[in-house]
């Protein structure tokens, strides 16, 4: 199974319940890599749970188990998981709140490792982060935690594996990206100022309804900017009905994110036509 | 065994020995063998799925084939990986990977991914040429269409490790999407289409060195933007509507971590990135004095420099400090582009800042299972201003927070924690919006803000049957600002769930949650747009209660079976009061689900198995907003107010 691990099997054999030996069938388990790790390199020598001591009734625990103190059990994995996507795990939140390498990650499971499929990967995230999970119970699959965010720490905001949240959403959103002839300030700085990205009941993912969004930081003015919406008030104006139904204000500021119009055309600086 | 004389005896027990070996051989072989298997079957829905299978890739029959699984064969010899993966690969929302993989030596990785999306709204309209750029409002006859998008990408990486410390990799990733989007233009709005075809693509190359004390990582990280269509024309208006223009963003980064000491470590993180847009305007600009611009010429410098410093002075306590700075220079020529008016210049705007954060937290394990965790952060932002501008503006916003925490393990099986965070906000002096008249109200992503937030979460395992899972988060803001009137006042939210699990016997287990979920806004504004005036303050309520069981568990030892049941629950509100005459009180919107999933899995054989699938969903929307949606051309698009669908699915497995 594992390189030098008689010692160990001698007991835990495949009569062993969970069954550790299925590590064979991960990377762990390959044994032509001089790299794998041989069962002490994890759990330690432990000394004393392979030969118990007398006067002791129950056998003492492997140096190293799942109950071990989180930052003895990461250092385990670091000896070898170091550098790379992982430079950053000192600096950032995981270990900080005492979540180790094995709170996510299953060694022995038999080569499916919940974590690393993107089936599965949502369920262990969301054990903790509770409340990003409200509306991820009718989630599709198709944007997962990783996809957004270094679990390992990036260092930046929310644990973003870009640098920052707007360049992480660019990825998949570059036409929002700009620059644009008409920047929309809040777009600028941060999507989440407007947007839900763990999950909305609102179209676009929006965390309020338009116009409400919109009243946040709109003036009333002498335009239209703070028009009450509702039913029956300026029909077919540029308030009530109009900046409530379907879209709202977006079914006229349809370039929201920034518009590249150069033609004399003020409907452009104002995201419209 | 029974049938051996003492002369057959031993080679009968050699014999069996041989076999037991071979037995215990293959059990063994088993165990530690990458296991591969590959899923055959049909899958098919009965009813309308249109909200249901939003990116599902299942539509209403005939029955689709279900496709997918996995191929891992190991080179035991040269730690060589061979992999194939697919899942839904006849479905429209197929995946795929092919994966070389000699480990801890060279690794090829290929990655597919489609997903096709279909809005769920119902759409009859009359416009024609919906899937190019020049379009007719009452073109045609008037039909029902899909609003769909759907999304192609590809990925290509390479990894080389040279040893233990040093890997290279490059990646490439490109992404295709065509589809349609809601649009519209006129005034009152006619119904037009965004005709999306979009290309991302992306080069990617990184640097890794891991030594024993430092660690360093570094590349390059390039992003290219296409649009085929740059501008939308139709009948609806005069001008032409602008379209996403094509952009490039090219990414310097490099990082690394410093082991000082066996307990102090340091990172640091440096990245430069340059986005730039150089579409050629789609026509003419209108000649404003000094403007020669063909394209835009947009050159936005980003600079980004961390560093963090993380100590175990004690054996007890662990001490981390950060400081992160970002600065935007916006280098793009600032000209006129549209005809001044009072509340513009009609210039596009520098959109240049700076962010410095600064962040402190020590944590300390005390006796008796108790870790104490404090902390407190500062950020600060300095933006550019414009001359004239649409809102009030803030050059600079400054956020104080300080932070606790509590872990406690009492026991074994008992544990949680309580957390607190208290963060005030505030910043420079609003200047007013170029409608000075009506300058009064308070943006809320920099308004003076106060915020009080508390966590607690527990986990008690009373039984090794039983296991209890409870969580609950509020937090209150308070914006306040004496200059101004309108926008936020205050804000709320609460999240409290509990999950359970209990092992009954055997094999079988038992789960259940429930969680309640509120987010509330009130706010402040002044309709002033038509004969109608006055104030009116909203409060804008979402609530959502949620709550499900399951079991599973063995019937025979051949037979597993499986239930669960879930139901959501959501409301918005939109509680609106004032002295504006007018004012109507909204309709909430609502969201139900309830989802009944079953299956059966049947083994045949000790590698194969054959799965039934059933899944029963029910939805019922309530949402006004698309009851009076017709727009001026007569387009009329609404929402589907119930939906309830039956899925079925049928898979054999096998696996080896």
């Amino acid at each position: 199974m594992l390189r030098g691990d008689a010692v160990c099997t001698s007991c835990h054999d495949r009569h062993d319940f969970p069954k550790v030996l299925t590590i064979g069938r991960t990377k762990h388990g390959t044994r032509a890599d001089p790299n794998t790790p041989t069962c002490t390199s994890c759990h330690g020598e432990s000394v004393e749970h392979r030969n118990v001591p007398r006067e002791v009734a129950e056998r003492p625990k492997p140096d190293i188990f799942a109950k071990s103190p989180p930052g003895l059990r990461d250092g385990a994995c670091l000896n070898c998981h170091s550098g790379g996507k992982r430079v950053f795990w000192h600096s950032d939140t995981h270990p900080a709140r005492g979540i180790s390498c094995t709170a996510c990650h299953e060694i022995h499971n038999g080569g499916h490792d919940a974590v690393l499929d993107r089936r599965t990967q949502p369920k262990v995230c969301l054990h903790c982060h509770k409340p990003e999970g409200v509306h991820l119970n009718r989630h599709e699959g198709k944007v997962i935690c990783s996809d957004c965010h270094e679990s390992h720490g990036s260092g930046g905001p929310a644990m973003m594996n870009r640098q920052t949240v707007n360049d992480t959403c660019f990825a998949c959103h570059a036409e929002k990206r700009g620059p644009f002839v008409w920047s929309h300030q809040p777009v600028t700085e941060n999507c989440t100022y407007c947007h839900a990205p763990h999950g909305s009941n609102i179209a676009g993912l929006l965390k309020v309804r338009v116009p409400f969004l919109c009243h946040e930081c709109h003036e009333p003015g002498g335009s239209h900017r703070g028009g009450a919406p509702g039913f029956g008030i300026d029909p077919g104006a540029t308030s009530g009905n109009n900046i409530l139904f379907a879209r709202g204000c977006m079914n006229c500021h349809t370039n929201i994110h920034g518009s590249n119009n150069p033609t004399n055309n003020t409907g452009s600086r104002i995201f419209t036509r | 065994m029974r049938s051996c004389t003492w002369i057959r005896t031993a080679p009968c027990l050699i014999l069996a020995a041989v076999q037991a070996g071979v037995a215990r051989a293959d059990e063994l072989s088993l165990l530690i063998t990458p296991q591969s298997y590959l899923e055959i079957g049909a899958t098919g829905v009965i009813d309308d799925p249109k909200r249901t299978e939003r990116h599902g890739g299942l539509d209403t029959w005939p029955v689709l084939p279900n496709l997918g699984g996995e191929y891992i064969h190991r080179d035991e010899k040269t730690g060589t990986w061979y992999r194939a993966e697919g899942h839904n690969l006849a479905l429209d929302n197929r995946t795929l990977q092919l994966e070389y993989n000699r480990q801890s030596d060279t690794r090829l990785l290929f990655e597919y991914g489609q997903i096709l999306s279909t809005n769920p709204l119902n759409v009859s309209t009359g416009l024609s040429g919906i899937d190019s750029n020049n379009q007719t409002v009452n073109g045609q006859a008037v039909r029902p269409i899909d609003l769909t998008t759907d999304r192609y990408d590809g990925k290509l990486s390479f990894t080389k490790k040279y040893g233990r410390q040093l890997d290279f990799s490059v990646a490439s990733r490109t992404e295709y999407r065509q589809g349609r989007r809601q649009f519209g233009s006129g005034a009152p709005v006619d119904f037009l289409i965004d005709p999306i075809d979009h290309l991302t693509y992306e080069v990617e190359a990184n640097v890794n060195y891991t030594g024993s004390a430092l660690q360093l990582t570094g590349g390059f990280l390039g992003s290219f933007f296409e649009n085929k269509h740059k501008a939308l024309y139709s009948n609806a208006s005069a001008a032409a509507v602008a379209l996403p223009p094509d952009s490039q963003s090219y990414n310097f980064h490099l990082g690394g971590a410093y082991m000082f000491t066996p307990t102090t470590q340091g990172s640091f993180r440096a990245a430069y990135t340059l986005m730039t847009q150089t579409d050629d305007f789609f026509t003419g600009q209108a000649g404003f004095p000094g403007n020669t611009q063909t394209n835009l010429g947009g050159r936005i410098h980003n600079y980004l420099g961390q560093a963090t410093l993380v100590s175990r002075p004690l054996d007890d306590l662990t001490l981390r400090a950060k400081v992160r700075y970002e600065g935007r220079d916006d280098d793009t020529v600032i000209q006129q582009y549209v005809a001044a008016t009072t509340t513009s210049d009609g210039r596009n705007t520098d959109t240049s800042r700076e962010t410095i954060t600064a962040d402190g937290e020590a944590s300390y394990r005390l006796p008796a299972g108790y870790r104490l965790v404090g902390g407190v952060k500062y950020e600060h932002w300095d933006r550019t201003v414009p001359v004239l501008r649409q809102s009030s503006w803030r050059t600079d916003t400054d956020e104080y927070s300080g932070r606790v925490q509590v872990d406690k393990r009492m026991t074994d099986t008992l544990g949680g924690s309580v957390s607190y965070v208290y963060s005030v906000r505030s910043g420079s002096s609003f200047l007013n919006a170029a409608d000075a008249a009506a300058d009064v109200i308070d943006p809320i992503n920099w308004s003076d803000r106060e915020r009080n937030q508390w966590r607690f979460r527990a986990d008690w395992t009373p039984t090794s049957s039983l296991s209890l899972d409870t969580y609950m988060n509020g937090s209150w803001d308070t914006y306040h600002s004496e200059q101004r009137s309108l926008g936020p006042e205050r804000g709320r939210t609460f999240n409290a769930s509990l999950d359970g699990a209990y092992r009954l016997f055997g094999d079988w287990k038992l789960t259940a949650f429930v969680s309640r979920n509120e987010i509330v806004q009130e706010q402040k504004q002044i309709d002033q747009s038509g004969a109608v005036q006055g104030l009116f303050t909203s409060t804008l309520r979402f609530l959502n209660y949620m709550g499900g069981v399951g079991a599973e568990g063995p019937l025979r030892d051949d037979l597993k079976v499986g239930m669960n049941l879930e139901y959501s629950y959501d409301k918005s509100e939109s509680e609106m009061s004032g002295t504006h005459p007018a004012i109507t009180d909204l309709p909430d919107v609502t969201y139900r689900q309830l989802d009944l999933k079953l299956f059966a899995d049947y083994a045949l054989t000790p590698g194969s198995s054959l799965r039934f699938n059933y899944k029963y969903t029910r939805i019922t929307t309530s949402d006004f907003t698309y009851d009076i949606n017709v727009f001026a051309d007569g387009t009329v698009v609404s929402v589907v107010p119930f939906e309830d669908a039956h899925f079925l699915g049928l898979t054999y497995t096998a696996r080896w």
